[in-house]
């Protein structure tokens, strides 16, 4: 009974670390989404770049993890810039409507290309700074990276959305996303905004990646799934929801860890089972805003 | 007075394929209102974007101070003095009414906060009612509170020629009125104003002079009391 | 020649299908290399996927990142039922074929009403749990996969070789092409098209979209279904390292990169895309930076896609088939003549509509005459269009009754009105822009039309003689409005005007009873204008009943028999045109305040 308690406890805590990842990514997500109505399907590659950087500042140049942090931060803040420029801004007045979606996964399979040859492919160890030690809290073994995790996306998370509502920055861009004509005419350069919104949301990723990585491993190929899960959540909580996305983050993590204690095939699939059901009878998410069709 | 602020010449926007204006003349006289008339899809509202860089102009000039303007990104002109109140409000609805003001004053931002701050005091006593729900969602306020705060919003750039698109829409008589004094007192101020309305004969009565626009062209033209008598105004949009 | 199927078909048809055959069958005997017949075997089956797949991204506008997963389902299928089940190719293939139709079913069901990001989550999500299955459960083997597939073999049950098996493939992708070109050409094609330009006006004219999304899903199932099985039976080996994403995505790439919508982009895109491994295959290490370079490429500069590109070249377009002429079939009108009776045709009574907290509608009486023109004005905003949406379907009334004649209706989607004899035009213009000016009101008479699917699908002379018959109508339709001459212009080149006339030809090709016109006179000129008031009078003369919403003054008081004034979602005057314009509510609610110390000039 009490090792059921334990991995009880071990899946809980797993559940929400993985869970706080997804919600830091799609709030990523959700921030492009409002302002431009695209979003990036290459988030995962970006948290990858991210995780393989950092590996690089902290392992290969000693760097501080808190340097690392900084440094993978503002490479895929950068990345995310010319992500804009390349990706989305030329292909956004094309007729076809979700010409992004390509030209995102386009980027993100060059991603991939470029970590192999500049980290090779194989899966490398991520060194977590606090320590390789299983902190026993009862009979729950938990390693303190995921703890650490959950206070450092959750508080990340949390203090973009106070940026948003807050600040002139913040809320300038809220506006650009609720009413771009509206902002243009404020005097809000709305394009330098939009630059600055894949700006944000890569960097979200890029600081997923140097988090996630010390509990999976640092590779070309770790972020396609949680790129994709973390899609799911946002769709789950509904792309405009800020709230309902970070709910969506957690009840995916720890439904997979959950179910992942009964059978592990189970937690593979879930996430995207139980997408099709919410999808199947709320279309624009749990929480997502109902569509009024404009005649 | 008298000197021309903006002019227009030869203007043509178009959508796609779709022209929305087709070659417009105007001047606004500093000082003045001139109001913009004509039914819908006429024009109207294309002419106001083409002036705030909204809208997609495929040839002629726009000037302002004897400045073009044509093809200017629209936050520019905004800097430069115009501003743009929007057909519809076009509120910040999930912002507070303070915050709606605050990034009306955007362009002074963030070095002038002082500045901002005064002209915020300005609005709220120019409309009292702002400020008691100044913590309020702009999404929550009534139809003519929220053409208040789109007003305010607008005035708070300290603009010299004021845009406005149709500020009577969907208000009840009392606030029409009350929205038209306001008008005048912005003239009074000393405001450039260029007014898009529907209801044609509120617009007459407050324009020094005024346009008809026509399936994007300028029909007729000439003082508010002028076109007022007019036949043929008379007949289409007086109901006459 | 003139078959009973491919009715449409002429000579020249059969000449490039012959030369294509001819093509097809000399290829393997010419380059008889084992390789160079295996890739050609891989294109072949990948081109139908692909071109199933355009069916539902570049006709119907939805898009599918999992069409990997139905590819899986045709796969493993009839890997299952021939190497475990000892079943025969002939009949393991089609159950393959039919199980990725079921999927695609199943697969329509949460993807009807979901749109954009959604929308692809749903076909993500499906993708996914179709490569974790594979994957994981033990019936699919994993990546061990399934081995001892049975090779396809010919009816005496000996084996098929290589070449054998590229002619069948070959045969049967052609086969997938001349019924897509059947599709495409005909009423299914049309439809799907319109459903991308504008669901709601598609919905107007009596479309039930549901039914075409799920159409579309299943053809495009069956064609990804088909080329699983080819797959499956190629190498004898199938595991789950094929079944992916990146196969979702590189299909997805294909159609795009080819052409959406256009008939021959996705045998470009995929014969381009899946040459690339086999191109680069040297570069192993650089081969995603080629992959996804040349996705980004295509996207950023061709976003019509290759043959979608060259389409809309000037010297390519000269030189297609110029049109037949068509002649007009002035009965189209006759259908109002006979249902001239007396009464009301349309009674709403206490009709009431919130958006939120905001009352757009509240308590609304109005009864329209059969065989009038009912004129309803009122100032921007006084819920004129709501009154137009809740009594077409659009939006579901918060209270209120809506009578058709004597009967009261439930609350019901556009197209169930549709069918009751309400139609309407869109304020905010919406034309089906993927078609042409005659194609749109060909849309219109989907209800009158009765090939179905099979008949679209073979051409058979019916429905080739239905179509041209109501061609002709159609035409008739574009007389009245005066754009026959633009007939077979893209509808989207037409101007301001000429697009509400065409959307007042494709709303009467539904044989309205009642026939509600939402600002007709928006953005027309002073010449269309008066042919506008011209049209509106030859359409009641026929005997269909019409609702015109306009702010044109001259316009309405010169065409109505009736006229309702809404202010504030209210109904607040009605009557003649004279009585109306005297009436000092509509004047202050319409024309503004009276403000008495003025010159009084304006409010005369």
């Amino acid at each position: 009974m009490s090792l059921f308690f334990a991995k009880l406890w071990q899946a809980l805590v797993s559940g929400l670390s993985i869970g706080s990842i997804y919600a830091l990514i799609a709030e990523g997500y959700y921030i492009t989404f409002v302002t431009t109505g695209a979003l990036n399907f290459g988030q995962g590659e970006f948290l990858m770049i991210g995780a393989l950087f950092g590996l690089t500042c902290y392992v290969t140049f000693g760097l501080p993890y808190a340097v690392a942090v900084i440094a993978a931060v503002l490479l895929t803040g950068v990345m995310g810039a010319a992500l804009e420029r390349g990706a989305i801004r030329p292909v956004m007045r094309h007729a076809l409507s979700l010409s992004w979606v390509l030209s995102t996964v386009a980027v993100s399979i060059i991603l991939k290309n470029a970590a192999v040859n500049l980290w090779g492919p194989e899966q490398i160890k991520f060194p977590s700074p606090f320590g390789e030690a299983v902190l026993q809290i009862g009979s729950a073994g938990i390693f303190p990276q995921e703890l650490f995790i959950i206070v450092a996306a959750l508080g990340t998370v949390f203090a973009v959305q106070m940026f948003l509502r807050r600040s002139l920055l913040g809320k300038a861009l809220i506006a650009v996303a609720f009413n771009r004509n509206a902002a243009a005419v404020m005097g809000i350069n709305v394009p330098r905004m939009v630059v600055f919104a894949f700006v944000l949301s890569s960097a979200l990723a890029g600081l997923g990646g140097i988090l996630i990585a010390p509990i999976t491993f640092a590779w070309a190929y770790m972020g396609t799934v949680p790129g994709i899960k973390a899609f799911a959540a946002a769709i789950f909580g509904g792309l405009e929801n800020p709230i309902g996305i970070l709910i969506g983050g957690l009840v995916i993590g720890l439904l997979e860890q959950l179910l992942g204690m009964v059978n592990s095939n189970l937690k593979e699939g879930i996430t995207f089972f139980f997408i099709l059901i919410v999808l199947a009878i709320r279309p624009t998410g749990l929480m997502g805003r109902r569509e009024i069709t404009k005649v | 007075m008298g000197l021309s602020m903006l002019s227009i010449e030869g203007l043509k926007v178009a959508y796609g394929h779709v022209e929305a204006l087709r070659g417009i003349d105007m001047a606004m006289k500093q000082g003045e209102i001139t109001a913009i008339i004509g039914s819908n899809g006429a024009g109207k509202t294309s002419a106001l974007m083409a002036i705030s860089g909204l809208a997609p102009v495929t040839a002629g000039d726009i000037r302002f101070e004897g400045q073009t303007i044509t093809r200017r990104r629209p936050h520019d002109i905004t800097r430069l003095g115009i501003t743009h109140i929007l057909e519809g409000r076009q509120l910040f609805a999930d912002q507070t009414v303070e915050d709606n003001l605050l990034l009306g004053g955007y362009t002074r931002l963030p070095h002038n906060r002082v500045r901002v701050a005064e002209l915020m005091e300005r609005e709220m006593t120019r409309f009292p009612i702002l400020r008691e729900r100044r913590r309020q969602l702009a999404g929550t306020l009534s139809g003519g509170e929220q053409q208040m705060l789109a007003i305010a919003r607008g005035l708070m750039s300290e603009p010299r020629v004021i845009l406005m698109d149709e500020p009577s829409m969907g208000l009840a008589p009392l606030l029409v009125k009350e929205i038209a004094s306001t008008i005048r007192a912005l003239r009074k101020e000393g405001a450039t104003i260029v007014l898009v309305e529907q209801m044609a004969a509120t617009a007459l009565r407050l324009a020094d002079h005024a346009y008809v626009l026509e399936n994007g062209r300028v029909k007729l033209s000439g003082t508010g009391a002028e076109l007022a008598r007019m036949p043929e105004v008379k007949r289409a949009y007086l109901g006459g | 020649m003139q078959l009973p199927i491919f009715a449409f078909s002429g000579p020249k048809d059969w000449a490039l299908v012959a030369l294509a055959a001819l093509i097809l069958a000399l290829l393997p005997v010419v380059f008889d290399d084992p390789f160079f017949i295996l890739v050609m075997q891989s294109l072949a089956y990948l081109f139908i996927v692909t071109l199933g797949l355009d069916i539902l991204v570049g006709w119907t506008g939805q898009i599918s990142l999992g069409h990997a997963g139905l590819y899986a389902v045709g796969a493993y299928t009839t890997a299952l039922a021939s190497a475990r089940l000892g079943l025969p190719f002939w009949l393991s293939a089609p159950l393959g074929v039919a199980l990725a139709g079921l999927f695609g079913a199943a697969l329509a069901v949460p993807s009807l009403r979901a749109k954009g990001p959604y929308l692809a989550m749903v076909t993500i999500a499906f993708g996914f749990m179709a490569e974790v299955t594979s994957n994981r459960w033990s019936l699919t083997g994993g990546p061990m996969g399934i081995m001892s597939i049975p090779p396809p073999t010919l009816p005496d049950g000996s084996e098929m070789t290589a070449t054998q098996y590229f002619w069948l493939i070959a045969g049967v992708a052609l086969l997938c092409h001349l019924l897509a070109a059947n599709l495409f050409r005909s009423r299914m094609g049309r439809t799907l098209l319109a459903l991308q330009g504008s669901e709601i006006a598609a919905q107007s004219v009596g479309v039930n979209v549901y039914r075409y999304k799920v159409l579309a899903f299943v053809i495009s199932s069956v064609y990804a279904g088909i080329g699983g099985v080819f797959f499956a039976h190629q190498n004898g080996f199938i595991n789950s390292d094929t079944f992916v994403f990146s196969l979702s995505v590189s299909l997805l790439t294909s159609a795009l990169m080819g052409g959406s919508g256009t008939l021959f982009g996705p045998l470009v895109g995929s014969v381009i895309l899946n040459l690339i491994p086999t191109v680069f295959a040297s570069l192993h290490d650089y081969h995603l930076y080629i992959y996804g370079g040349i996705i980004l490429v295509t996207i950023v500069f061709l976003p019509r896609g290759i043959v979608g590109s060259l389409q809309q070249m000037p010297a390519l377009r000269r030189l297609r088939r110029p049109p037949a002429v068509i002649t007009p079939d002035r009965s189209v009108l006759d259908f109002a003549r006979d249902s001239a009776q007396d009464g009301p045709v349309l009674v709403v009574r206490g009709l009431a509509k919130s958006f939120g907290g905001i009352r757009a509608l509240s308590g609304v009486d109005v009864a329209i005459k059969r065989g009038t023109v009912h004129g309803l004005i009122g100032p921007n905003g006084s819920g004129k269009s709501t009154f137009v949406n809740v009594v077409t379907g659009v939006f579901r009334a918060s209270a209120g009754k809506i009578m058709l004649g004597e009967r009261e209706l439930p609350p019901q989607g556009p197209h169930r009105m549709a069918q009751h004899g309400i139609t309407r035009t869109f304020q905010s213009i919406r034309l089906f822009v993927d078609l042409s000016v005659i194609d749109n009101v060909m849309v219109g008479f989907h209800l009158q039309l009765k090939s179905g699917l099979w008949a679209h699908l073979l051409q058979t002379r019916a429905a080739v003689a239905e179509e041209a018959a109501y061609r002709g109508k159609a035409m008739a339709l574009l007389e009245l409005v005066g754009i026959a001459e633009r007939a077979h212009d893209p509808a989207q080149n037409l101007s301001y005007g000429q697009q509400r006339l065409l959307e007042i030809a494709r709303a009467l090709a539904a044989r309205p009873q009642l026939l509600m016109l939402d600002e007709p006179a928006a953005g027309v000129n002073p010449t269309e204008l008066h042919h506008l008031s011209r049209i509106i009078r030859d359409i009641k003369a026929a005997g269909v009943t019409l609702l015109v919403i306009e702010h044109h003054m001259e316009l309405i008081m010169g065409i109505s028999d009736v006229i309702s004034v809404f202010d504030f979602g209210q109904k607040i005057s009605e009557g003649s045109a004279a009585a109306v314009r005297e009436d000092k509510k509509v004047i202050e609610a319409y024309l503004g305040v009276a403000e008495p110390d003025h010159d009084g000039a304006v409010h005369a």
